[in-house]
């Protein structure tokens, strides 16, 4: 008896949440540029997903990583696509010194989204943590919080990630992790400092005032109230961050302060074909394919993310979802 | 009896929003008889703003006005301004029909000085006749054959170029002073004290008060036939409330202007009108003389209004219900959920407006 | 409220510094590579064994006196080493950042005032896209179509015989500005002034399409927001026509956001582009500093990275000086 009142209970409490969330299905359906951003997003995690699977690891050139990618020979000068070399077959053809573009790419989508969400969740979660934090709490938290926030945002992003980058490697750390480290530590005070805004926002209101009055505990009042409220700004946040990150991390590769040599990274792919852009005397886009296969492919993993981003900020802007 | 200066027949207005369409006003009909001062009252949503809007046909998207005519009786004919472009009707709003906004600090643009603001006015409206003054006084050659060109000639490429370009264009200042002049006399008009201070200073410097009559300016620049007032004391305090009616009495004299005064306060409406319109959910209910209206309230929902007006010693009273939703408005009679006389036929038609007795009209079955 | 902000930029780079072990961070000091055997006589006469105050202390008196910022791989002191580059980002900069800002404008006014019409739909995908292709990729896609295929922008700053020719101390040849597109009107040479310009429509290209799409949103939701507002409606009722209306009120004012927006953006580009640089191999501040990380050349990173904090709280400082002038509503404070 007392479980099925119970349930009744919780159904009709969550019953706006229902609604509000049907409201944002419909409107994600019927915004065409969401749907074309999620059809993008859902064909790259079954690209990664299937990965193993149409891209085989295993070659001896791998040394055992599947993240590393295979070198159908030793030559320098990159092979068109469709051709055979040393009886491996190279179906988008191969970059300079034969690494096998068709599965870089593959793999490439595995990485991407590893460094993406390796990434994006722990700058989210810090942030939202610190935000929080400092956003409730005020005093002098509040200003410590502002001033160190200041002085990380002070720098433009990706300077500063080369900083960190240059002094972690040193200590050891390795290249992709310390890359990451560095986008995290310089990360995180994005949604640090959303999280504080709503939060100062919101625990003005007055239902706040009044769950505090009734003796909720801090963390319940954070928990319960304050943080449902702000977390649509962050999500936005998040998923254009997802492809600014992957952008990054393929810029810096480009620079030679990313991914290792041979990994299985987009902008290592486009990183080999420097020196093969201006293509053959008589032919200006003889090696075409070694920067335009991966660039496609790291273009449309971003607008995906992009357009989703972007959608969801049209959708949860709050002065229409507060009606 | 003096003529109708505007005469709105069955206006209907439509919103089209997320949640479904509006139905804001609902042939609405009213009219405005030159020289006098009349009250648009009703609670808050009857629709009374966006009549006043629509007077001058400034409803925003997705307003959308679907039907009836407005007519105004503008140099002795008569237009019906639903049925003119957007370049007619930006030359009769400022200049014949007028408007003073509710918040005036909120209708006032935060980057532009006070000054800024009235100059605007002249120059869109009276630039013509200004500089005409300005040909009238002594002039340097070059200046005269500008400001002939200005006036023959106004929209000539010449005079476009010329005015952008920065040292060139010094000319300018004989007609900013003339202009200059128009607004002095507009800012002591509205009896603003240290006017050439407060010419100076932008709309966040400005007290509510002082604010509001600063929009008063702009509006009675050019000496509307018209002058919409919309609620142009709710957000002052009641001591600034009351020199800012005695403003309006007194301009009304002086510019001669008709003035519409929309409302909710009913204490407004017997201190400063002549006839008064009451609205409810989108139509209008009862139109009287003031003094007609309050001793002999016809319409039931403008008696349970004034019955509804506390007073020490009478039990406090209210309207039962709520004003219903325009998505989905009542048929027939709107106020029949509501009503304490409701019969049959009101919860299926609509009454028409009828005049019962001499200048009074009612919209009810009851007669 | 800079002033802070400045130290506590010097102090994290500082901080960041200290994590290197003390035989790298003396490193950095060494003028001539015999140096390297004696280490431990750097490290007292730098004096990186004092503790950590002192140290921070030394440095930034050295950083701000001297310009002491370490040397360089190629024994060259790493102050002289940015200043010399720094011409080359400056002029990129100078070209990109009204294209940005004006295009951004007029655009993102346009697609207010259109809103939810194809106008408005077409350059919301525009920006899009924009800010969703890899700079470097974009970058490389040009040359290989407008360079290579077509020849008509080459990368570079110069051409090889203009390179001939400025650098020849007998030529009559003298720089004024540093920078090549006006030098060359100053000299009395405009085929080098075109020549420079040739060389610069490409990077400005990648950098005008990655940068405008912020402006563009933020310009276009400043003036929704603007044109919403009562003012606006209230010039209407004025007579207004809807030109003036839009042009003379709803635009100036959604315009403040944006200008302090593009201040930053301006601070931003003046510190180098990293990336486009290194593809165009234009030999400007962000080229070094990402050749210097391959390296890794830990000095020039570092001062890099200095430089661009200082510069970015310094644009902060100025632009919240323009907002004031610009917003009667801010003076006041």
């Amino acid at each position: 008896m007392e479980v099925r009142s119970k349930l009744a209970e919780y159904r009709v409490r969550l019953q706006p949440t229902v609604r509000e969330l049907k409201l944002v299905g419909t409107r994600i359906r019927s915004s065409r540029l969401s749907i074309l951003g999620a059809a993008i997003i859902v064909f790259y995690i079954a690209l990664a997903l299937l990965g193993p699977w149409i891209a085989p690891a295993g070659r001896p050139s791998q040394g055992g990583d599947p993240y590393m990618i295979p070198k159908f020979g030793i030559l320098v000068t990159p092979q068109p696509p469709g051709s055979i070399v040393h009886g491996n077959y190279a179906l988008f053809g191969t970059t300079a010194w034969q690494y096998d573009i068709y599965y870089g790419c593959v793999w490439g989508t595995r990485s991407a989204f590893r460094v993406g969400l390796l990434v994006v969740i722990p700058s989210l979660l810090v942030g939202l943590v610190l935000g929080m934090i400092a956003g409730y709490y005020g005093g002098y938290l509040d200003e410590l919080f502002m001033r160190l926030t200041d002085v990380i945002m002070a720098f433009p992003s990706l300077i500063l990630d080369m900083a960190l980058i240059v002094v972690l490697v040193p200590l050891g750390v390795q290249r992709l992790d310390a890359v990451m480290l560095a986008f995290v530590l310089v990360g995180w005070t994005n949604y640090a400092r959303v999280i504080r805004g709503e939060v100062l926002r919101t625990k003005n209101e007055d239902y706040v005032e009044a769950a505090k009055s009734i003796g909720c505990s801090d963390l319940r009042v954070i928990a319960k109230h304050i943080l449902p409220n702000s977390i649509y700004p962050v999500l936005i946040m998040a998923s254009l961050d997802i492809g600014t990150t992957v952008l990054g991390v393929a810029a810096l590769t480009f620079i030679g302060l990313g991914a290792p040599e041979g990994y299985a990274d987009w902008g290592q792919l486009i990183a080999y074909s420097r020196n093969f852009i201006f293509g053959k005397p008589d032919n200006p886009f003889g090696y075409w394919y070694t920067f335009i296969i991966p660039g496609l492919f790291i273009s449309f993993f971003t607008l995906g993310w992009n357009l989703l981003g972007d959608a969801f900020r049209d959708i949860l802007d709050p002065t229409i979802r507060r009606k | 009896m003096s003529e109708k200066l505007l005469n709105i027949e069955d206006l209907v207005l439509r919103f089209y929003t997320y949640e479904g369409i509006v139905e804001a006003l609902d042939g609405v009909n009213l009219d405005i008889r030159r020289g006098e001062t009349l009250g648009l009252v009703g609670e808050t949503g009857c629709g009374k703003t966006v009549t006043g809007l629509s007077t001058m046909v400034l409803v925003p998207p997705p307003g959308r006005i679907e039907g009836g005519r407005i007519l105004l009786n503008k140099n002795d004919t008569v237009v019906d301004l639903l049925s003119k472009d957007e370049a007619f009707l930006s030359d009769v709003r400022g200049a014949d029909i007028s408007m003073a906004f509710q918040d005036p600090r909120s209708a006032l643009d935060p980057v532009c000085t006070v000054r800024a603001h009235i100059s605007e006015v002249f120059l869109r409206h009276r630039k013509q006749e200004l500089v005409e003054r300005v040909l009238s006084r002594p002039l340097s050659r070059l200046e005269r054959e500008v400001y002939e060109m200005m006036s023959k000639n106004p929209d000539s490429l010449v005079l476009k170029v010329v005015s952008r370009i920065p040292l060139l264009n010094r000319y300018k200042h004989k007609l900013q002073d003339e202009v200059n002049n128009e607004v002095m006399r507009m800012l002591k008009e509205m009896q603003i004290p240290d006017a050439d201070r407060v010419a100076d200073m932008y709309p966040h410097e400005l007290s509510g008060g002082m604010a509001q009559r600063v929009v008063l300016a702009m509006a009675l620049a050019c000496s509307p036939e018209l002058l919409i007032a919309d609620e142009p004391t709710t957000n002052l305090d009641v001591t600034i409330q009351l020199q800012i009616l005695n403003l309006i009495r007194e301009l009304k004299r002086k510019f001669g202007s008709t003035v519409e005064y929309i409302t909710h306060d009913l204490g407004v409406i017997a201190e400063i009108c002549d006839r008064v319109a009451v609205m409810y959910a989108g139509n209008v209910v009862e139109v009287a003389d003031v003094m007609e209206a309050f001793k002999n309230p016809l319409h039931p929902y403008t008696r349970a209004l004034l019955e509804s007006i506390p007073r020490p010693g009478r039990e406090f009273k209210s309207i039962e219900g709520t004003v219903p939703s325009l998505i989905d408005p009542p048929k027939g009679c709107r106020f029949h959920t509501r009503c304490s006389y409701a019969m049959e036929i009101c919860t299926k038609e609509k009454p028409p407006l009828k005049e019962v007795a001499k200048g009074h009209y009612v919209q009810c079955f009851l007669y | 409220m800079t002033i802070p902000t400045l130290l506590g930029v010097t102090l994290l780079i500082f901080a960041i510094m200290q994590f290197l072990p003390m035989n790298i961070r003396a490193m950095m000091y060494i003028t001539d590579i015999k140096e390297l055997g004696n280490l431990p006589k750097l490290i007292v006469e730098h004096g990186l064994d004092q503790p950590v105050y002192v140290q921070y202390i030394r440095w930034l008196q050295g950083v701000v006196m001297d310009h002491t910022l370490g040397v360089d791989r190629y024994n060259q002191p790493v102050y002289d080493a940015i200043v010399s580059r720094l011409p080359a980002s400056v002029e990129l900069a100078i070209y990109s950042i009204p294209l940005i800002v004006i295009i951004g404008i007029v655009f993102g006014s346009a697609a207010a005032t259109h809103k939810d019409k194809a106008f408005d739909h077409a350059t919301r995908l525009l920006a899009i896209i924009g800010t969703s292709l890899p700079s470097f990729w974009e970058g490389i896609v040009l040359l290989a179509v407008f360079f290579a295929a077509l020849g008509w922008f080459p990368p570079q700053r110069w051409s090889p015989s203009v390179n001939l020719y400025v650098s020849d101390p007998g030529s009559n040849w003298k720089w004024c500005t540093h920078l090549i597109t006006v030098d060359g009107l100053l000299n009395g040479r405009p085929d080098i002034t075109l020549d420079g310009l040739r060389h610069l429509v490409l990077p400005v290209t990648v950098i005008t399409l990655l940068n405008i799409a912020l402006i563009m949103r933020v310009m276009r939701s400043s003036m929704l927001e603007s044109l919403g507002k009562e003012y606006v409606t209230a010039a209407r009722a004025r007579g207004l026509t809807e030109r003036e209306v839009v042009v003379k009120h709803a635009r100036r004012n959604a315009l403040i956001p944006v200008i302090t927006l593009s201040g930053l953006l301006a601070a931003g580009l003046l510190t180098g582009v990293v990336i486009t640089e290194t593809v165009f191999d234009l030999k400007g501040i962000g080229a070094y500093a990402a050749e210097s990380a391959a390296v890794p050349d830990i000095p020039i990173i570092l001062a890099y990275a200095l430089l661009s904090g200082i510069v970015f709280v310094l644009a902060n400082l100025i632009v919240d000086i323009l907002y004031a002038y610009v917003d009667p509503r801010i003076r006041l404070e």
